[in-house]
């Protein structure tokens, strides 16, 4: 009875052992695919390199450790967003992301055609970088982009070869396309892609001919899935409605990000939970044999500057000074700027809507310093004002019209906040004086 | 103090001395009229020299009125805000009612198109239309946005432009029944690339169109009992639907429509307007539009100017289109409005600013004094467009708490201290000269309550010193003045028109008035 015990004890053990091997072997050959970006290379979480601009309510917020998060895309509101720091020619692309791409009939919302994607347009032709020429017909720069839909439930790959080279990106081809990227399951994956100069031979009305071009390569975590030959020569183009060569082998260009989806406008991210995440995002420039990724770019010193600003010969009396702040120091840094206003040591006027306001109610020159901070900054604008008793009409019109101008200024003072606002009476009675003494003049 | 009754004593006489012997500019208008004219406030004309003009301060006389009055200051207002997908609370409508009475909203444009009740062609006759087909339906949801908007037009004297676009290509039935339209055809297909086209489909899409016009305004004159409608137009900014080359296929249905409502007794109850042309070239207008004498009002799209255009550039226009309606003997005026600062079709690159607010009111200024008669801003207020938020209102949308952007305070000051029928007396109606001043703008208007109002726009960056003289007898005596500056502006972002910083007394025919750099003061005894 041990005897058998042990031996079923061992076949047990065996049959045991063999099974664990085959999980561990399994799960050895399932094991993700992945790809080690240094930190210093994941450009999504470096906000400086890239430029953004959005529409209505479009979002995209660029974190140190999320990475760029897309928002609220729908058919009233855009974002986009591009890699500003660099352009290349030939390129290798790798970004860890979650395609979180829902659609409207799903949450029953109206639609048009039932879709949201994402557009990462590259070889973008122009001389600097805009952000919303990630959109092929925004300013149709944009010659390439491979679009991740999700269309009417269909996870649909695209390249499409924009016509903006002949200057429309509305005209537009898919040039490659599939179905069977499964990117759409709420999960994060590796989308790699490089661009590369080729020179292939081909046939050509019966002849071998050589023909230069760029060569797209799609990768889905890891896996070869897409590639695409687009010569120089002979292009058919429905623009043109003919052939046009185009040297995309020379063409230098930047890459970004442009989510969008039919979802009503106002049916944002909170109602949709449609987004994009992307963690990592690491570009290699190939031109000249370049291996090595781009680095994050520094964080720019952006300088607080204090700008000439020449004040009005004189102010008056009683009557509000305003001085626009940015006319006074330039800043496009996001760090939140203070201001401070201070005549003789004592704080003076106030801020409001942008502007130092200052109601003077005592004549004299007045020397105001203006200091802008942004806590690691400071910059300061010195101003001389001339203050001058406010001049009150009266004498050759009528009595009434004193009165009138009295009127006037006293209205003004109710509006005034001088910090030394206590002699207001003073002037006041002062202003009156002057007003009697014109008129015994006359 | 105690002098003041000497003072006074002094200047009494003085007038008097001055009424009936200064000479000068004006003044023997002036004495004519002071025979006859002294109010019940017992005031008279006085005439005013150049020498009581206090030193300091520029002289700026009111001076004779244009010969048509104002004929309202509004904004376009659409269907869209009411429209499901805008999703407005009750809470949320009364905002907009509230800020429309609050600053006087005198006229509206509304954005309207036959699909919106005459859904499938009533018949192949278009002279006998039929209410009663199946798809006629002037109960539609689409219809019922509009009662709604002409509900609130009607009890609060807003005056409105029924302004039918087009053909809506893209219509989409609220309740699912109908898709694209029947006179122009869907979007999208048989080469159908925009949104609004022309007739185009029945055997007689001319007079069809002509035809769906006149059968909804009868049905809104005689059954709905609207009288705020006094204006309709057709293909406003019509190169865009007919194209430039095809200007008699609206003259044809213009034709039509006329015609169509003079048989039925109701064209004394509209005004035909257009042709809100976006061209900017008045010869053209008059080549294009005017010479075939269809238009009863002449109308422009006007987006060439912002805060930067010289005050002269923008008075020689309004002055050249006005002329050029006055050959025709029509008032002209401005459907739709804004700056030229485009980002797309409903933002604006200065939008959320003071320049913009600023812009409203040196527009308003000058084109009043160059003739204009009546302007449209556009938009009222934020709101999705067609699925597009339309970023160009006088105030924001819910996201932002509806609050007031800067140009809702400078276009509200205007709208509530004038009036539909007020005389527009012009002040800077030229800017030629070596000795005036480019950079300020001055008019003013005499309400048909009697009341007045002066406006002055300063767009230097230095404070300018004005004395508006105007003795004439029926002058204000007391007037309340509102000074916006791009300080000043509300922090609250509250929907209310800005309060007055005190007064000014005009009995003596002359206020005089600080003008803040880059600031607007409006002075008024207008009651409100």
């Amino acid at each position: 009875m041990r005897k058998f015990r042990f031996i079923l004890a061992l076949l047990i053990s065996v049959l045991t052992l063999s099974t664990c091997l085959s999980f561990v072997a399994l799960a050895e050959g399932d094991e993700p695919y992945t790809k080690e970006v240094a930190e210093q290379n994941n450009l999504a979480t470096n906000k400086y390199d890239w430029i953004t601009d959005n529409v209505a309510s479009g979002l995209v917020e660029i974190d140190e450790t999320e990475g760029m998060t897309f928002k609220n895309f729908n058919k009233g509101s855009s974002v986009y967003a591009l890699y500003q720091t660099n352009k290349f020619s030939e390129f290798a692309f790798s970004m860890y992301a979650k395609l979180n791409l829902t659609r409207p009939s799903e949450l029953g919302y109206s639609y048009d055609h039932d879709y949201s994607n994402l557009y990462i347009s590259f070889q973008i032709n122009s001389d600097y970088p805009i952000a919303a020429t990630t959109c092929p017909w925004n300013g149709h720069k944009a010659n390439f982009s491979i679009c991740f839909e999700n269309l009417q439930g269909f996870t649909k790959t695209v390249l499409y070869l924009n016509e903006c080279f002949v200057g429309n990106g509305a005209n537009r081809k898919a040039v490659a396309e599939s179905n069977d990227v499964a990117w759409n399951d709420g999960e994060y994956h590796w989308f790699e892609f490089t661009f590369t100069n080729e020179t292939r031979e081909e046939e050509h009305r019966g002849n071998l001919r050589e023909v230069t071009g760029k060569t797209f390569k799609f990768y889905f975590d890891g896996e070869p899935a897409m590639e695409y030959f687009q010569r120089d020569v002979d292009i058919m183009t429905t623009t043109t409605n003919g052939y046009v060569d185009y040297s995309f082998s020379n063409t230098s260009g930047y890459v970004g990000f442009w989510p969008s989806s039919d979802f009503p406008g106002g049916i944002n991210f909170e109602d949709t939970n449609c987004f994009v995440n992307v963690k990592t995002v690491e570009i290699t420039s190939l031109d000249n044999g370049n291996q090595t990724p781009y680095e994050k770019c520094p964080v720019p010193d952006f300088p607080l500057k204090a700008l000439t600003y020449s004040p009005s010969a004189s102010y008056e009396t009683g009557l509000d000074i305003e001085i626009k702040l940015d006319q006074l120091f330039s800043y496009e840094g996001d760090e939140k700027i203070s201001y401070s206003a201070k005549c003789n040591g004592i704080d003076i006027g106030s801020f409001r809507n942008g502007y130092w306001v200052w109601c003077p109610s005592e004549s004299g020159e007045y020397i105001v310093t203006i200091t802008a901070t942004t806590g690691t900054k400071t910059a300061t604008n010195y101003l001389i004002l001339n203050v001058v008793d406010a001049f009150v009409p009266g004498g050759n019109t009528s009595s009434e019209s004193e009165s009138e101008s009295v009127s006037e200024i006293t209205s003004t003072k109710k509006g005034c906040k001088s910090s030394v606002g206590g002699t207001a009476l003073l002037s006041l009675l002062m202003l009156s004086s002057v007003v009697i003494l014109r008129g015994k003049k006359k | 103090m105690k002098k003041r009754p000497f003072l006074m004593t002094i200047a009494t006489l003085m007038a008097c001395v001055i009424t009936t012997s200064c000479g000068g500019k004006g003044s023997s208008e002036s004495k004519k009229n002071s025979e006859s004219a002294s109010t019940s406030a017992g005031l008279q004309d006085i005439v005013i020299s150049d020498e009581q003009i206090a030193q300091g301060y520029t002289r700026y006389d009111v001076k004779e009125p244009l010969a048509r009055t104002t004929e309202g200051f509004g904004a376009q207002f659409d269907t869209c805000i009411v429209e499901a997908e805008n999703r407005l609370s009750d809470d949320e409508w009364k905002i907009q009612v509230d800020a429309l009475k609050e600053m006087n909203l005198q006229n509206v444009r509304i954005r309207f198109y036959p699909e919106m009740y005459e859904r499938a062609n009533d018949n192949d006759d278009p002279n006998v239309f039929d209410y009663y087909s199946k798809d006629v339906d002037f109960n539609s949801a689409e219809m019922n946005y509009l009662y709604k908007l002409l509900d609130v037009f009607e009890a609060n004297g807003v005056k409105v432009d029924l302004s039918w676009y087009g053909c809506r290509t893209t219509f989409d039935s609220v309740d699912g029944k109908y898709d694209g339209s029947w006179l122009g055809g869907k979007y999208g297909q048989n080469g159908i690339n925009s949104w609004m086209v022309a007739p185009t489909l029945t055997a007689n899409p001319n007079e069809e169109y002509a035809e769906s016009i006149v059968a909804c305004l009868k049905y809104l004159f005689e059954t709905k009992h609207y009288t705020c409608i006094n204006e309709i137009s057709v293909f406003p900014e019509p190169e865009g639907v007919v194209g430039a080359g095809n200007v008699s296929q609206l003259v044809t249905i213009l034709n039509s429509v006329k015609s169509r409502l003079t048989a039925l007794g109701l064209k004394d109850r509209v005004q035909i307007s257009g042709p809100a042309d976006y061209n900017n070239n008045s010869s053209l207008y008059e080549e294009r539009y005017l010479s075939h004498g269809v238009f009863e009002k002449g109308t422009s799209s006007v987006y060439p100017f912002n805060i930067s255009t010289e005050n002269a550039v923008m008075l020689d226009f309004a002055q050249l289109y006005s002329e050029v309606c006055e050959k025709y003997g029509i008032s002209w005026g401005i459907a739709e409005s804004g700056t030229s600062n485009f980002l797309t079709p409903v933002t604006n690159s200065d939008s959320d600013t003071y320049d913009r607010a600023l812009f409203m009111a040196k527009f308003f200024t000058n084109m009043v004094n160059g003739g204009c008669t009546n302007i449209k801003y556009f938009v009222f207020s934020d709101c999705y467009y067609d699925g597009t938020l339309n970023q160009l209102g006088l105030f924001k949308f819910r996201e932002d708490g509806f609050k007031a952007k800067p140009v809702w305070y400078s276009w509200s000051l205007l709208c509530k201290y004038s009036d539909i029928g007020s005389q527009v007396f012009p002040i800077t109606d030229s800017y030629e000269g070596k000795s005036t001043d480019k950079n300020i703008a001055i008019t003013a208007l005499k309400l048909p309550d009697g009341s007045w109002t002066y406006v002055a726009v300063n767009d230097s960056d230095e404070t300018k010193k004005i004395a508006i003289v105007n003795g004439r007898a029926d002058r204000a005596q007391d007037m309340n003045v509102f000074r916006l500056t791009g300080a000043s502006i509300p922090e609250d972002g509250a929907l209310k028109v800005i309060n007055s910083s005190g007064t000014v007394n005009a009995k003596t025919g002359v206020v005089y008035l600080t003008v803040p750099a880059k600031g607007l003061v409006v002075v008024s005894d207008k009651t409100v």
